[in-house]
């Protein structure tokens, strides 16, 4: 795509928008003073929103990796002859995996692996995978029977067929999964800070805790601005993949 | 040539092929034709692999095929079933071009080869550029004979391969078949439910029920002596006579001492055409012209002579 039809998609400005905010949050001091006139600290400065904004997108886009890869892993291989009996335990321990609230694997996870990223990460990990499992068990059985009697009939090896033929006609609906499981992660990732990790969910537990709307506000605005910048990319993803 | 050795094949307790012998010589094709649940679509399976046999052996060009490996086995044999089954994030071209691609042929090779093959099928270079979606189920069909014939395969395996199209574009697929088989010379095993169909296509037909092999003949000579009443009835029951004429064409049965008024028939028109124009024109005897240009008479005593 030419540079200047870019410029005209929607991601572009709303991720425009994002990064601007970023960047330029400690010095809207006197608009949020303005907005909220009784707060001493009108502006988050524990950290700064570059750092919360890049370790935030680290981890909500570490977890989202490791979830699609081995999402998509489990999936091909309860599809293959050898892990068809797997495909059930899959699923199940997959809706499990989503019945846990994210608060709980954080509590539960601390004990073993301290505070901070990492506890985070596996929270993320766990919540991630069930979208992306799902999405691609349903994509890969959704391969016309036809195409599958064809290409095994035209003399396929069973990687050529799966790489090939299936995943490339299961991707629409696998891409649907990894946006979801962006997505959440996107989200989810804020109450890591509940457990010290450095997100763009700091300011709005601290927002919470010390009676301070616009630490809220700031955070909630770019986590916001963060998922809608990720949902319209993998959008532009979607739309290419159907031409 | 392929042939069937004692072939034989269980699903749980019912036996979906059992002890099947037939020997298809080079440039045969034969029709498998049968009751639902004859065992027609396991035996052709069971040459491609698709289904392993539990005794029993096939040989292709006197190789056995289970030593073979069978991805390589496959890539020897087109295959074409009812569904298609074309890839369709793949234009015409690239499916035409899958085993071409699998069995690594280069790039002009592989183009030079989709060329002819478009139109070998009767389908527009324009077409390669499509993709599936885009075309009538009658020429998603031809794409599929195309894609199936594209390594020049010894063998073209159909499973019901124009069943799913109306009769008028089967009618013209099966004429497209018979004169790309007349021109590669491809033997082909066809599976059908159609026993027309078969008429048309098949040089030898072989009639299976309950997996088992009850008679493998000439059209002509199964229509003439079926094996059972089974085959019988399957071929027409009553009006077999009329399936009979199928198998015959004007020229045969002509006499070229004589002739007649009219505009003539093609000496190749098969015998119940004859007829139907007979009943439609409300005459006995029409004019017959072969390809060399000899004109003859044809009359009913003629068409249903013996």
């Amino acid at each position: 795509m030419r540079p200047w039809r870019l410029a005209r998609r929607p991601v572009v400005w709303v991720g425009g928008l994002f990064v601007l905010l970023t960047l330029t949050m400690d010095r809207l001091g006197p608009l949020f003073h303005w907005l909220f006139p009784r707060l001493d600290r009108p502006v988050y400065s524990r950290a700064g929103f570059p750092e919360l904004a890049l370790s935030h997108a680290a981890l909500a886009g570490g977890a989202s990796l490791v979830a699609a890869v081995a999402g998509i892993g489990a999936a091909v291989f309860a599809t293959r002859p050898a892990g068809r009996g797997f495909a059930p335990a899959l699923e199940t321990a997959a809706s499990i995996a989503q019945t846990f609230p994210p608060v709980a694997v954080l509590a539960l996870a601390v004990p073993a692996l301290g505070y901070g990223a990492a506890p985070t990460l596996l929270a993320l990990v766990l919540y991630g995978l069930m979208p992306v499992i799902a999405a691609t068990l349903a994509g890969l059985r959704a391969v016309p029977a036809g195409a599958i009697e064809a290409a095994e009939g035209s003399g396929f090896s069973p990687l050529a067929r799966l790489w090939q033929v299936e995943l490339p006609l299961a991707a629409p609906l696998i891409l649907t999964g990894l946006r979801t499981s962006t997505i959440i992660g996107i989200g989810t990732a804020t109450i890591g800070s509940t457990v010290g990790a450095l997100t763009l969910g700091s300011p709005i537990l601290d927002g919470l805790a010390g009676e301070n709307p616009a630490f809220v506000l700031q955070g909630t605005v770019l986590v916001a601005l963060l998922a809608i910048t990720v949902d319209l990319a993998f959008a532009e993803l979607a739309r290419r993949l159907a031409v | 040539m392929i042939e069937l050795e004692h072939l034989s094949r269980r699903f749980g307790a019912t036996s979906a092929v059992d002890d099947l012998s037939l020997t298809i010589p080079r440039g045969d094709i034969c029709a498998l034709i049968g009751p639902s649940g004859a065992g027609k679509s396991t035996a052709l399976r069971l040459i491609n692999r698709l289904i392993e046999p539990d005794g029993g052996r096939v040989l292709i060009g006197g190789e056995d095929a289970a030593r073979l490996p069978v991805v390589a086995l496959r890539r020897r044999l087109g295959y074409v079933i009812q569904s298609v089954g074309l890839f369709p994030h793949w234009t015409v071209a690239r499916n035409i071009a899958t085993v071409p691609r699998l069995l690594g042929w280069e790039r002009r090779r592989i183009a030079r080869r989709v060329e002819e093959l478009l139109a070998l099928v009767g389908l527009e270079p324009a077409h390669g550029g499509r993709y599936p979606h885009q075309l009538s189920g009658g020429q998603q069909q031809r794409v599929g004979v195309a894609r199936a014939l594209a390594a020049e395969p010894e063998v073209l395996l159909m499973d019901e391969p124009f069943g799913a199209v109306d009769p008028l574009t089967r009618r013209s697929l099966q004429d497209a078949l018979k004169d790309i088989q007349a021109r590669t010379g491809t033997t082909i095993v066809l599976v059908t439910h159609d026993i027309d169909e078969a008429l048309r296509l098949a040089t030898t037909l072989a009639f299976l029920t309950g997996g088992r092999l009850v008679q493998a003949a000439t059209p002509h000579a199964m229509l003439a002596a079926p094996a059972s009443p089974e085959i019988a009835a399957f071929l027409g029951g009553p009006r077999l006579g009329l399936r009979l004429l199928q198998t015959a064409t004007a020229g045969a049965r002509t006499d070229f001492s004589r002739t007649a008024a009219g505009e003539p028939l093609d000496a190749d028109t098969p015998l119940d055409e004859v007829v139907a124009r007979m009943v439609a024109a409300g005459v006995t005897a029409l004019p017959v012209r072969d390809r060399a240009g000899r004109a003859g008479v044809i009359t009913l005593a003629d068409v249903v002579a013996r």
